[in-house]
């Protein structure tokens, strides 16, 4: 059984079911778990998930009332879209800033706030698989689920440099049920819930405070070719 | 440019490259005009044009320039409409423009992300789009000109990453759908790139100084399995092998070429540093 027992979490996203997942495996592991949006979350706070301030507003909250910020969980979710050459760019723009500019604040001004602690952590995000494969009518969804994971190796390397004790990690996830779906292939076994949530547990124990940038697919085996 | 030799490998096609007006996109405009191609360059540097017209006229070259903002998609739709009612197809696309902007995460704001998305992201997803709407009729290969922070992670790219990550990305998703149409789509990954062999270019100096420029021109070196830097013409050369027909069965790929860096983890640490 993990114990996170002296750890203060916060997921990004409180709704959908890894979201949900993840909020109650950490809290049955013994962290204190602050969620962004509504749940049962120890904490529950409303972020605007496009303002820089109010990320940054946030992390204080949880850190004040929590004690600390120790695990960052950041769950992004795709839709699929229509072929490439019938996509209005409005709405090409809209589903890919939908996924990468709450991602990119969640975990740049998330690192920020775990700074001010000074006691490392753990950031952990989870992104549809699709950022290491093309999809068919799916080119935001792949476009910025591939922008996460690279942000998040970016990430990683800029805490090492620092010396921060902070580690960046992603688990891919393949189709979730719940979730908005992805034009995965139909031979691809649906993934539960609670894998997904099992694998951010991992990432956020001590015992992975070696591994950073690094990413896990729990995919049902779409990604092993 | 003797060093430019002329082929016949990619006679008959008719290639859009944007982001010709400088740089890399100048040198590709040049290696593809050369091999043969019926090339429209297109950008926003109208002085740019002039020197790449420079080039092309020394080397007895041809290529047509078109003013182009590659984030505007009214400018795509016009300069789709000229290509095709001046050649009445389009059999290449290389989206070439891009641009960077590095900065620790904590100084890297929402609008410097959103400058770096809208060019590299939006603009080669409008490329791809209207690339798509006129190959789809008889197939074609599309470019996309990325960066080695698409494969791996790097100081200062949280954003930049990000967006280059996308354009990679971007081909491979467009090489699945455009598999019922013929068409192709595949990325390519620069390393280092100095036009005047280990000399620092201006660039460098005007941002590192002349002893730091010089200092980065060393590491990239020394970071470099081959143990030089590249030329732009060695992008260009791959990404006309990439339009062409020799590379028939090629889609949905990242084609690094970098002197070895993606080989190992020497981008970071240094291969000296390791004796």
């Amino acid at each position: 059984m993990v114990n996170l027992a002296d750890k203060v979490a916060f997921v990004s996203v409180s709704d959908g079911p890894i979201s949900r997942a993840c909020v109650a495996s950490l809290k049955a592991a013994g962290a204190k778990v602050c969620a962004a949006g509504s749940g049962n979350a120890d904490l529950n706070l409303e972020v605007d998930k496009y303002d820089p301030a109010s990320w940054d507003t946030a992390f204080d909250v949880c850190s004040q009332k929590l004690g600390g910020l120790d695990v960052l969980v950041i769950p992004t979710a795709g839709p699929s879209s229509q072929p490439i050459e019938d996509v209005p760019l409005e709405d090409f723009v809209s589903a890919h800033r939908a996924m990468v500019v709450p991602a990119f604040l969640a975990q740049n001004r998330g690192i920020i706030a775990m700074r001010k602690t000074g006691n490392g952590g753990a950031v952990v995000h989870v992104i549809p698989a699709a950022a290491r494969s093309g999809l068919d009518s799916a080119v935001a969804a792949c476009t910025a689920s591939a922008g996460i994971l690279f942000s998040s190796k970016s990430a990683s390397l800029e805490c090492a440099k620092e010396k921060d004790g902070i580690v960046v990690n992603a688990v891919l996830v393949g189709p979730v049920a719940g979730e908005p779906q992805l034009p995965y292939p139909k031979d691809v076994a649906a993934v539960p819930p609670q894998a997904v949530a099992d694998a951010v547990l991992f990432y956020a124990t001590d015992g992975a405070v070696y591994m950073s940038g690094m990413d896990l697919p729990v995919d049902g085996g779409f990604l092993a070719g | 440019m003797s060093e430019m030799p002329k082929t016949d490998q990619l006679a008959g096609k008719v290639v859009l490259i944007t982001g010709g007006t400088s740089g890399l996109g100048r040198w590709t405009t040049l290696i593809t005009a050369a091999q043969g191609a019926t090339v429209i360059y297109s950008g926003r540097n109208a002085e740019g044009a002039a020197e790449t017209d420079r080039r092309l006229n020394e080397a007895g070259l041809k290529a047509e320039y078109l003013p182009h903002d590659v984030t505007k998609e009214d400018e795509w739709q016009s300069v789709m409409d000229n290509v095709l009612k001046r050649y009445g197809r389009l059999d290449g696309l290389v989206n070439n423009s891009g641009v960077s902007r590095l900065k620790p995460m904590d100084q890297l704001s929402l609008e410097d992300l959103e400058y770096l998305l809208s060019v590299n992201v939006d603009g080669m997803f409008l490329g791809t789009q209207y690339a798509f709407r006129v190959m789809k009729m008889r197939g074609g290969s599309i470019v996309n000109i990325s960066a080695l922070n698409a494969l791996r992670g790097s100081p200062n790219s949280t954003g930049y990453g990000m967006a280059k990550a996308g354009t990679t990305h971007l081909a491979r998703a467009a090489a699945i759908e455009g598999r019922k149409y013929g068409i192709r789509a595949n990325a390519v990954h620069p390393g280092v790139l100095f036009e005047d062999g280990d000399k620092a270019s201006p660039g460098a100096i005007a941002l590192f100084g002349e002893e730091g420029a010089q200092k980065f021109v060393q590491f990239n070196i020394d970071t470099t399995p081959l143990g030089r830097l590249g030329h732009p013409r060695d992008i260009g050369t791959a990404v006309a092998f990439l339009l062409s027909d020799a590379s028939r069965h090629v889609t949905g790929t990242a084609v690094s070429v970098d002197g070895g860096r993606m080989a190992g983890e020497y981008l970071h640490h240094g291969i000296k540093s390791q004796k």
